[in-house]
């Protein structure tokens, strides 16, 4: 096992590289000089010169890039351009609002979706075809709503109407009745936004596992038609169970963007808007960086269990 | 025939005995795109405490689905239409779910034909043996575990102690069909249905689970219904034998009537494949003219009426009943029925 | 069904692909429900957008101070905004701009798709491994992020967003594609053809291509609907087109500051993202399973 995870972590390798170069790249790709894009026409010399330096675009190319490489390589990268702090500080700031949003709606998406796709395969099996058409074709629906429209019916309905959720203001993270309230609405939005591909995912895995040779054994063995779903149909599925989910990561990712900007949560996709809007863009970089590492790490991730939730598949 | 008499065959359980099993008119049918299809029509039979029943027939014969359907295992598009089957006073056919499930597995049980995929790939043999005998017999885990050890140790599992905390995956097909057959006994079912059990494995391991079943059975007193196309398993195998044909069971009676006298055009069809009975199992089934019948779209009269030697103009029109033809022998043809000289028939070069 | 189906399901795998395959040209895009409806819902929205112009409705620009804020009505079907223009113009002229975006962008992500992915799948080892390394690269981003990132570098835009999110599905298509390629490639139909010394282009051209057209553009309309849904979320974050220019993500984003007395600005041009984005996954949905039975049948 460790070394496997050696293995498989050496292979990340290039990948991180790959992306740190095309985060490095970004600013190099503005139009014209980045310094006189941020700062603008009017700045002096001097201060273009100083900005140059803030941005890491000074200097010949190989530098910037030596540079940047093993500054990241040390956790630095480097400070916001208004407010001065390092970017490291403002993103570890942000992180834990991102992480638990993310974490509880993957969660969250996964308890809705899986036994939504497992009946539906159920209920096609045993030749309802209805059941599983109305659970299909609400996923494909449901698939389709973008979360920010929904976010603000959302809004509408059970904040404006009803007045239950709070959807602005910070977060007290000593009264989990108010976190709940505060982060029901964000963390819906997102689970919703995964239930469609992956119940669908489980529906097709599912069917196909309930046509195999071991759940007819099961049932001739007396098991109860929930267990042979669950334990025996379910448990062979997990495969692509898996691999949505490390997929559905990379949506969630872009979700939580759009729904911490509704939701005014002061995670990492709020530091990423407001970035932009002012180009603050050592910060840009910094998030991006950090979004597009977790992606890869939660792949890692999809690797290992892999392993671990079917015992064919081999260490290799 | 001369063969019979080497068959090492202990005498049936008798006859004139309360049957274990009674089945009568059982009907399956499937909704398909190209209209219904009558998958098994009108079977019945009985079956003695103890005794072993062969169903032999071609793919396409229904004799599987007539199996699985004893246990209601036929599942969408297939559904049982009429019939009953009586085990100690229980419809088999009627019961539903938790009634359905506490015979599941326990006083019936049933083995499949490809013990590659019969078990589950994700889950250690130990979880897969352990849960019927939790569920049926109310053991503790360890109480499980134990007999299922038993159980394993019976089926000639070596070292069961370390291949019980095995995948699938790392046992060969003749272990894990061993396991199946563990599976199947270790709550000494009164009832054992084994769908081509052997198909799938290699030809020298087919005989050792033959073997083994037929043994097993025998210790528990479990009757057996055994689902084969091979007619040379057959012979070492069973009491009695049913043929089936186009869905329907066209002939059934004891081992050596069958072998010696059989009275349905199609039986003797399959017993001239085999060279020698006892001896070497043949390769294939078989080789009758024609394909088998397309179930969706049969003949009005015998089904076999197309493929047939004897075949007559009535044959066509008239459907042909089970009749009686010896001491528990029945046949259904119309030919062999009414003329003396259609009944006699001896197998070429013996 | 678990007797002869469980048998025909999961016997021969070998069936299923060569039955994915050599569906040629236009077979794939008739005689199939979803398809049909689809394009029937999809149709008329596609001709209101394009002659909203010529339609007696209000400038979609032109601001009404008496009519500020007006709520449904007979006049004004979607209402109206704080500066009185027509919600339901403005939600037509939205509609243009979003299915510009979503059609040029699925395109472009399908024309390169196409191009780069029969190269890495015919052109040898080289060439193929650099493609694959790229293709991987950009995968390795999360899609939205991807676009953020793009619009970050380049500002908003039209041309910006399009690019910006045919960036992001680029790559799948390239994938894809290689895939599809290198799957043909080992036919015998192209031995043969290759055989008989014909040259490249003209394989292309008469096999790759109408070989791989029809599960390009099953993904094709999931990419136009991936991209308005991404229009939108762009032009919602204030990283779209720029107003006052209208497109259907703006028109949702400028009504939530209005969400509690003006409910209509946000949610009824939403509506039309749903409507346009459903349209065009049963019209993808209709294109693969006439392209696999075996999936439909499930």
């Amino acid at each position: 096992m460790t070394a496997y995870l050696i293995k498989r972590g050496g292979a990340v390798v290039p990948t991180v590289l790959g992306i740190v170069t095309v985060v490095f790249l970004m600013v190099r790709l503005i139009p014209g000089d980045p310094a006189a894009a941020v700062g603008g026409e009017t700045l002096s010399g001097e201060a273009l010169e100083l900005l140059r330096e803030r941005l890491g675009t000074n200097g010949p190319l190989l530098e910037q890039y030596w540079n940047y490489v093993s500054s990241v390589a040390q956790f630095d990268l480097g400070r916001s351009l208004h407010t001065g702090l390092p970017v490291t500080t403002m993103v570890m700031d942000a992180l834990p609002v991102t992480v638990v949003v993310g974490l509880s709606s993957l969660v969250l998406g996964m308890i809705i979706s899986v036994p939504i796709g497992a009946f539906a395969a159920y209920a096609r099996s045993r030749g309802n075809v209805g059941a599983d058409s109305a659970l299909t074709t609400g996923a494909m629906i449901i698939d389709t709503i973008p979360g920010f429209w929904l976010a603000l019916i959302f809004i509408l309905f059970f904040s404006i109407q009803l007045g239950w959720f709070p959807v602005s203001g910070p977060i007290d993270w000593g009264d989990p009745v108010h976190v709940v309230k505060r982060l029901a609405l964000p963390v819906s939005i997102l689970s919703i936004g995964q239930v469609a591909s992956v119940a669908r995912i489980t529906r097709t895995a599912v069917l196909e596992s309930l046509n195999d040779d071991y759940v007819r054994t099961a049932r001739a063995l007396g098991t109860p038609e929930l267990q042979v779903l669950f334990r025996h149909a379910l448990r062979n599925s997990a495969l692509p169970l898996v691999t949505i989910t490390g997929l559905s990561v990379g949506r969630l990712i872009g979700g939580t963007v759009i729904t911490e900007s509704i939701f005014s949560l002061p995670g990492m996709g709020t530091v990423l808007i407001k970035a932009i809007a002012g180009r603050d863009y050592p910060v840009i970089q910094g998030v991006i960086l950090l979004f597009a590492l977790m992606f890869v790490i939660v792949n890692v991730l999809t690797d290992v269990v892999y392993t671990r939730v079917d015992p064919r598949v081999r260490l290799s | 025939m001369t063969s019979s008499a080497t068959l090492a065959r202990p005498a049936s359980p008798g006859y004139g005995v309360e049957p274990l099993l009674s089945v009568r008119d059982l009907s399956v049918e499937f909704e398909t795109k190209r209209g219904t299809v009558k998958a098994v029509d009108n079977v019945s039979f009985d079956l003695a405490p103890g005794e072993r029943l062969a169903i032999v027939g071609e793919s396409g014969s229904g004799k599987s689905v007539m199996s699985m359907s004893l246990l209601q295992l036929v599942t969408y598009p297939g559904k049982i239409v009429s019939g009953s089957a009586m085990l100690e006073g229980q419809d088999l056919l009627a019961l539903q779910g938790r009634e359905l499930r506490a015979i599941r597995g326990s006083k019936v049980t049933m083995i499949f034909q490809d013990p590659m995929t019969s078990l589950n790939p994700v889950l250690r043999v130990i979880d897969q043996i352990t849960a019927p005998l939790k569920r049926h017999l109310g053991l503790s885990q360890h109480a499980a575990e134990q007999k299922a050890l038993e159980a394993l140790r019976r089926v000639g599992i070596p070292d069961p102690e370390r291949n019980i905390r095995a995948f699938p995956h790392e046992l060969s097909g003749g272990m894990r069909q061993r396991v199946l057959i563990a599976m199947a006994v270790a709550c000494e079912p009164r009832l054992l249905i084994a769908d081509e059990p052997t198909t799938a494995l290699d030809v020298t391991i087919q005989a050792q689970i033959i073997e083994l079943l037929k043994e097993q059975a025998a210790a528990l007193n479990s009757a057996v219904i055994f689902v084969t196309h091979d007619m040379g398993v057959v012979a070492r195998f069973a009491h009695r034998v049913g043929v089936m044909y186009g869905g329907r069971l066209v002939e059934i009676g004891p081992v050596e009537e069958i072998f010696e006298n059989p009275q349905h055009p199609y039986t003797r069809g399959l017993l001239a494949s085999i060279p020698t009975v006892g001896g070497e199992m043949p390769e294939r089934l078989a080789q009758i003219d024609g394909t088998p019948p397309d179930l969706a779209r049969l003949p009005e009269g015998c089904s076999f009426a197309p493929r047939c030697d004897l075949v007559q103009g009535r044959c066509r029109q008239v459907r042909p009943e089970l009749t009686r033809r010896g001491t528990n022998h029945e046949a259904a043809c119309l030919v062999t029925e009414t003329e003396p000289g259609g009944a006699q028939w001896r197998q070429p070069n013996h | 069904m678990q007797y002869s189906g469980a048998q025909a399901a999961a016997g021969n795998p070998a069936a299923r692909t060569t039955a994915r395959l050599p569906f040629r040209g236009m077979k794939a895009f008739v005689g199939n429900r979803n398809n049909l409806l689809g394009l029937i819902i999809l149709s008329p929205i596609v001709l209101l957008a394009a002659v909203a112009p010529w339609l007696p409705i209000p400038d979609p620009l032109a601001p009404d101070i008496r009519a500020s804020l007006v709520g449904p009505s007979l006049e004004h079907p979607f209402g109206t905004d704080k500066l009185g223009r027509d919600i339901f113009s403005r939600t037509l002229s939205g509609l243009k701009v979003s299915l510009t975006v979503g059609f040029a962008a699925a395109t472009i992500a399908l024309t390169v798709g196409m191009v780069l992915g029969t190269i890495a799948g015919f052109m040898g080892k080289t060439v193929d491994m650099a493609v694959s390394a790229v293709v991987d690269l950009f995968l390795a981003f999360p899609s939205l992020l991807l676009a953020i990132g793009f619009i970050a570098v380049f500002g908003p835009g039209m041309w910006q967003v399009i690019l910006a999110i045919s960036l992001s599905d680029a790559p799948r298509a390239v994938r894809l594609q290689r895939s599809l390629a290198l799957s043909l490639k080992s036919r015998t139909y192209i031995d043969a053809a290759r055989m008989a010394s014909a040259p490249t282009w003209w394989l292309l051209m008469k096999h790759v291509i109408p070989n791989t057209i029809a599960p390009m553009l099953v993904v094709a309309s999931i990419y136009a609907a991936n991209a308005i849904l991404a229009e939108a979320a762009l032009s919602f974050l204030g990283l779209g087109l720029v107003p006052p220019e209208p497109s259907l993500g703006n028109l949702v984003s400028e009504g939530r500051e209005y969400l509690r007395e003006a409910w209509w600005i946000s949610t009824l041009p939403g509506v039309f993202i749903v409507i346009v984005s459903i349209s065009l996954h049963l019209f993808s949905d209709g294109i693969r399973e006439n392209l696999d039975p075996r999936a439909a049948g499930h």
